[in-house]
């Protein structure tokens, strides 16, 4: 079930009528049999698997928290280590078995051992990166203190599984919705928060099916056929392609903060105008706030983070973006897209004297408005290029495609109109380029106003907003993706 | 409060947005979305006879030469195709505002073996129907099970219509109201093929309906006999018939009888119909309005000598729609006759004889001494002045009732500008435009536009270099 599709129109507000009609103290029971009819809706045998998570954590933590306070607290860092080692255990037997095979047959080839050629044919079960960093997460927050374990299993898996946020986060901090859910019987139905989450799934829907859906038409046609295209198309549709994966993903997150704020929760923040960062350590602290957080905390941070000398903060920064991309994908691709990452931020940190040293030397004005735009591109720039890996299907495509923009470069073709040829005619080019200005204005108010585009629109006159509201909704309605001639594309994410 | 009056106001917005957007979008297909709309116009317990079944129904039956001939009311109910469970539920539809006296179903769509047809067609053929049970239930037997929720969230079909909306689908009747405002489901076809007679012998072989098509046809039997309906189950004559075809009907002439209900299969009677296979059909399966017009004399005297038929009186005002149609056909058919000459004298006598609802725009392309004497012969018989001084190049006259007038290049830019219908006709030294179309051809020589102020529409346009006559139709 996708958020765009009928079947969550049908179930949310059935999720909503039930949740404020029953009594108040059974709340969280209703909300957990919605998530796992939610989660089941995908593959029921799955649900199984966020059970076994759940239990898994549920009773490691009473455990952690048992013998934590005890003299025992080394038993209490073994249970932790087992819960974490069972949880990733099972993430790593379904999402990145083949590819530790691979690299085990590329090593018995290079050393000429014969091996017996295994498969591991089975699904990835949709959401497992999200809500077992989640539980994890939890655990570690018990074990550190941070949070007494919740002795309820049936609100700890409505934690662990609660739908707005399951398939493809934010991933929630134990602090922040733990409490929510354990206070939820208090919670008051407000038309302000209900009107406000649904402004904001509208929202969502808009980046999701006018945008995302419609630029990844482009994307897959091109990526799909690059060594067919000249530099200019393959500069467009990478271009494009970090357009599809920013709204088709905070489209997912919004989506699901407003689905949560209809219900009365305030789910964390994943992005904040990424794509207006000046440096690639900012974009980091704008893009899947989530899980980019979580590394931090839960990764970086135990590492040693900056603490331990200026070569140990760049391992650790390396180390914590190779898990990241591998966190992406069981594939190489994602693994040198995040070590790209790593590297640029390590570079950023290297050059910064001589960044400063140049600035000061031809009396660069760093605080005006062009400096600022220069520094947003260059940034855009790499995080751009850096997607080039994320999206091809393995090295050798990603190198052979970057290489083709600087051979085989074609500026002729914007002027023989061979760009609306690529999947996207002038009338969609038309209607993207005027959803594009909306998302831009939008990432403006982000980024200079701190609030989001449908906290600003609140405070504006009656007039504006109703018009406001009417644009978009009618924008979805002529322009969405939907219908027989697409297919409810699944979210990006939902891969990881 | 305030927020709830902005609530309820947002909400109300929405609506009438969400309302405008669906109106445009809708599918206005006239082979099956649009006839039932017309259908829905007409007066309760008005439509004597109503006409089931595919194209061979609406566009064979030429309801307005009937109506002319008889006085019986009517209606072509078909759409694009119709299998026999389409037939059936518009049938259903049909009965819950009318009372026709007889039921006409056009057989030829149960020949064909499928259990669904084309999206298209699934579309056609039950979107028009207002929303009710036997909508859904349309829906449910036009299509596979697993794609009911896809045809049934119609807005879902046509909502990304928005790089294929044209005119039709802002203005009401399709931009055509003089034609449609009185629509009674005929489609009449203004081209002339050359075709040739079926060699086709019925033997009286049967062969089986297809299942479904059965299924349904049966259906439409029982439905008749248990509702009290007159059935009359016809075949329209066609160049694409054949001995499959022909043996499938004689199973279905079976049914008919046993019923107790007439079935006539006209593919016999096309010698004294007087089908002329040269210029009586516009396709391997439909009429020109010169064969429609044929077949509904025929028809009409069918219909007289075999069922009781009381003929209205054409005075009467609800039937004044009628009477309508009738002149909008017949001034139709009147441009379609012009527009099959092609003989250069034959033209200009055809121009000179034209009734008072057309005019005639000329506009020359060329200086007068590059025309062709035969032309400025034509010039000076409409009267007007052909020597250097007169006529210019991109000069242009209209000539109304055989009285030309010279149009001078107004203050605003253009010679000539009139409203006809909503619709704008302009001429000026770049062309002469009706609604945005350039009726100029940009080639040396004399355009000439006949405009039917009956029609609101360019009866017919040409470009005449020397003595010939290049036909350019937009």
């Amino acid at each position: 079930m996708v958020f765009n599709s009928l079947h969550y129109m049908i179930f949310f507000p059935i999720s909503i009528m039930g949740y404020y009609l029953i009594p108040k103290k059974i709340r969280y029971v209703w909300l957990l049999i919605c998530s796992y009819y939610f989660y089941m809706s995908w593959n029921p045998v799955y649900s199984l698997l966020i059970l076994l998570s759940t239990v898994c954590t549920y009773a490691g933590s009473i455990v952690v928290h048992k013998f934590i306070n005890s003299t025992d607290r080394v038993f209490a860092k073994k249970v932790l280590a087992a819960v974490i080692s069972v949880n990733l255990a099972i993430l790593i037997y379904f999402k990145y078995s083949n590819f530790l095979l691979s690299i085990i047959y590329s090593v018995c080839d290079i050393a000429g051992v014969k091996y017996p050629v295994i498969t591991n044919n089975v699904l990835l079960p949709v959401g497992i990166s999200f809500y077992t960093f989640q539980a994890l997460g939890y655990t570690i927050d018990v074990y550190r203190e941070k949070i007494a374990p919740e002795r309820n299993l049936f609100k700890y898996a409505l934690f662990v599984s609660f739908f707005p946020q399951l398939v493809a986060g934010p991933i929630e901090r134990s602090e922040n919705l733990l409490p929510q859910i354990q206070k939820m019987h208090n919670i008051k139905f407000d038309k302000d928060a209900v009107y406000k989450g649904f402004s904001m799934i509208m929202w969502g829907l808009f980046l999701k099916m006018v945008i995302a859906d419609r630029v990844a038409v482009l994307v897959d046609n091109v990526y799909g056929r690059y060594y067919t295209y000249g530099g200019i198309e393959l500069m467009l549709a990478t271009l494009f392609f970090s357009i599809q994966l920013y709204c088709d993903f905070m489209s997912y997150s919004i989506i699901a903060m407003g689905s949560a704020k209809v219900l009365g929760f305030n789910l964390m923040n994943n992005f904040d105008a990424p794509y207006t960062a000046m440096s690639v350590k900012e974009f980091w602290r704008r893009w899947h706030i989530s899980l980019s957080t979580w590394f931090k905390e839960y990764v970086y941070i135990p590492l040693g983070g900056n603490r331990k000398g200026r070569l140990r903060t760049y391992i650790n920064l390396m180390i914590t973006f190779l898990l990241s991309g591998l966190w992406h994908g069981a594939s190489f691709t994602f693994v040198i897209w995040g070590g790209l990452h790593g590297i640029y931020q390590i570079a950023e940190s290297v050059l910064e004297p001589l960044n400063n040293k140049i600035n000061k030397l031809f009396s660069i004005d760093t605080k005006c408005f062009s400096h600022k735009l220069f520094r947003m591109v260059k940034t855009f720039i790499l995080v751009d290029f850096a997607w080039i890996f994320f999206r091809s299907a393995n090295i050798k495509s990603a190198l052979s495609f970057i290489k083709r923009i600087f051979v085989d470069f074609d500026p002729w073709i914007i002027s023989t109109g061979g760009l609306f040829e690529l999947g996207i005619d002038r009338v969609d080019m038309n209607i993207l380029l005027l959803a594009l200005i909306i998302l831009i204005i939008s990432d403006c108010i982000m980024r200079f106003k701190k609030i989001s585009i449908v906290d600003f629109v609140a405070t504006q006159n009656a007039v504006f907003k109703l018009m406001f509201v009417c644009f978009i909704v009618s924008y979805i309605f002529i322009f969405g993706a939907y219908g027989p001639v697409f297919d409810a594309k699944q979210f990006i994410y939902f891969q990881f | 409060m305030k927020k709830i009056i902005y609530y309820l106001s947002v909400l109300l917005v929405l609506i009438i947005t969400l309302y405008g957007i669906n109106k445009i979008f809708s599918f206005k297909y006239p082979d099956g979305i649009y006839d039932l709309k017309s259908f829905y116009r007409m007066e309760k317990n008005t439509v004597d006879v109503v006409i089931l079944g595919s194209s061979h129904a609406f566009e064979n039956i030429n309801t307005e030469v009937i109506w002319n001939d008889t006085g019986i009311a009517t209606f072509d109910l078909g759409g694009s195709v119709a299998p026999m469970w389409n037939c059936y539920y518009y049938l259903k539809e049909a009965v819950k505002t009318q009372k026709p006296k007889l039921v006409i179903l056009e057989a030829f769509s149960m020949t064909i073996d499928w259990d669904y047809t084309d999206d298209s067609r699934i579309i056609k053929n039950t979107y028009g129907l207002k929303m009710s049970k036997d909508k859904i239930d349309a829906i449910k037997v036009s299509s596979p099970r697993e794609r009911w929720v896809e045809f049934l969230v119609q807005y879902a079909q046509y909502h990304n219509r928005y790089k294929d909306l044209t005119v039709a689908d802002y203005k009401a009747y399709l931009n055509d109201p003089l034609m449609l405002k009185n629509w009674h489901g005929f489609g009449c076809n203004y081209e002339i093929n050359e075709f040739s007679a079926p060699n086709v012998y019925n033997d009286g072989t049967r062969e089986a309906i297809p299942n479904k098509q059965e299924q349904y046809y049966k259906e439409i039997i029982k439905y008749c006999k248990e509702n009290g309906l007159e059935l009359l189950v016809i075949v329209t004559p066609y160049p694409d018939y054949n001995e499959k075809v022909a043996h499938i009907l004689n199973s279905a002439k079976d049914y008919a009888v046993e019923a107790g209900y007439k079935f006539v299969d006209f593919n016999e009677h096309t010698d004294e119909i007087g089908i002329d296979w040269s210029e009586d059909y516009a396709s391997g399966a439909h009429m020109s309005y010169i064969g429609s017009e044929k077949f509904a004399h025929y028809f009409s005297k069918y219909l007289m000598d075999n069922y009781d038929f009381a003929s209205h009186d054409k005075t009467d005002i609800k039937y004044a729609g009628y009477n309508q149609a009738y002149e909008n056909y017949i001034y139709k058919a009147y441009d379609a006759n012009l527009k099959r000459i092609t003989d250069f004298d034959d033209y200009t006598d055809a121009i000179k004889k034209l009734d008072e609802n057309h005019f005639v725009i000329v506009q020359t392309k060329t200086q007068i001494k590059n025309l062709d004497n035969s032309l400025i012969d034509l010039l000076k018989s409409w009267g007007i002045d052909c020597t250097s001084d007169t006529v210019n190049d991109g000069d242009c006259f209209i000539i109304e009732k055989g009285v030309p007038v010279k149009c001078e290049i107004s203050e605003y830019g253009y010679s000539y500008a009139k409203r006809f219908g909503g619709k704008e006709l302009v001429a000026c030294k770049d062309g002469i435009f009706f609604e945005r179309t350039n009726f100029m051809e940009d080639e040396e020589g004399v355009n000439i536009v006949v405009f039917d102020t009956k029609t609101h529409s360019v009866a017919d346009s040409i470009n005449v270099r020397k003595d010939k006559i290049d036909r350019y139709f937009k």
